[in-house]
């Protein structure tokens, strides 16, 4: 029985291996936003390390910069972070066995959990954790860097860092339509109503968790659940 | 601002959407249907963060944004190791930057 452990815990850590790099190239930056902004440096890492949410934190930064006040901030995160909720009610019902529950839910974020989601059938919890935790510690070791050397990089690779989330996503998102097309729809449907919504309310923080909920909905007339279809291999 | 007690309420309010899913939608219990809206949750989710936000990932830089995504899409169609697609994207965008 400790072999299977064991073996789930290593592929966490193998799927986990690109998050750590991309959470790592990501959080370079955003260390390096963070002392922009004046945190010291226990407040930059601890961001990362009990709130770990990579957009989040950067908006957090944008709000801060631009005097928002603290209230503000908090309801915005909230909403911006709600789509996690989604993520971990998907995953929750893809779970095959149910430890460590608390310690699990904390990791959840958008790689990590497509990587997970998109794994396979049975999704093991040490598996799961074991692919948080090694992507969490790219994005708290990043920040810690970023902070303390990321002057030191080229100015041209400090601007362009911050693209590596995005780059992330179509890196999880391309390989997922190559094995079954009808995904772009989704992709793209949600793309739109946020885009659509964006113009109709400009400051929306409903507008990104409402463009997932109806992508969804439509998706799910669009996509037949296949199990062995939604399987990337890394 | 004290910044420590943001965190702080920034934490709270990140980890319970994360946490509370777990305990109130168990495997068994959901349709057909809504298992089915939530597997698409994630193309969902990557689509609408992508769109627009990528399109502006390298600030004030709309054009280069898109340079890039559009290359990391070529780029990810080859090839699956995201670490890879990662580093050929920012080489060849770096001149540009």
């Amino acid at each position: 029985m400790n072999q299977n452990y064991k073996s789930d815990i290593l592929k966490g850590i193998k799927s986990g291996f690109p998050i750590f790099i991309g959470y790592f190239a990501m959080s370079v930056a955003y260390g390096i936003i963070a002392k922009g902004t004046g945190f010291t440096c226990f407040e930059a890492i601890f961001f990362s390390t009990i709130v770990y949410a990579g957009a989040g934190q950067y908006i957090t930064l944008n709000l801060l910069n631009s005097g928002a006040a603290m209230g503000q901030i908090v309801v915005t995160i909230f909403l911006i972070n709600f789509r996690h909720f989604l993520m971990s009610a998907s995953l929750s019902a893809k779970l095959k066995d149910r430890k460590l529950l608390p310690l699990l839910s904390f990791g959840i974020t958008d790689e990590s959990f497509a990587v997970a989601y998109l794994n396979g059938d049975n999704l093991s919890s040490y598996f799961t954790i074991a692919l948080n935790t090694t992507s969490h510690s790219g994005w708290i070791l990043g920040s810690a860097v970023g902070f303390l050397a990321g002057n030191f990089l080229p100015a041209k690779l400090q601007t362009i860092l911050t693209l590596s989330l995005y780059i992330m996503f179509i890196g999880i998102l391309v390989p997922a339509v190559k094995r079954e097309f009808k995904v772009l729809y989704v992709i793209l449907i949600a793309g739109l109503i946020n885009v659509s919504l964006g113009f109709l309310i400009p400051s929306g923080n409903w507008n990104l968790i409402i463009s997932i909920i109806i992508a969804s909905i439509i998706g799910s007339f669009i996509l037949d659940i296949k199990e062995n279809s939604w399987i990337i291999y890394y | 601002m004290n910044y420590i007690l943001l965190i702080f309420l920034l934490a709270v309010v990140t980890y319970l959407p994360r946490m509370l899913p777990f305990y109130i939608f168990d495997k068994d219990k959901i349709s057909y249907r809504f298992r089915k809206i939530l597997n698409c949750v994630p193309y969902a989710a990557l689509g609408a963060l992508i769109i627009p936000g990528g399109f502006n990932g390298i600030k004030n830089q709309q054009l280069l944004s898109v340079a890039g995504l559009l290359i990391a899409i070529v780029v990810s169609y080859f090839q699956k190791n995201i670490i890879l697609t990662m580093v050929i994207t920012l080489a060849i965008l770096y001149p540009f930057a």
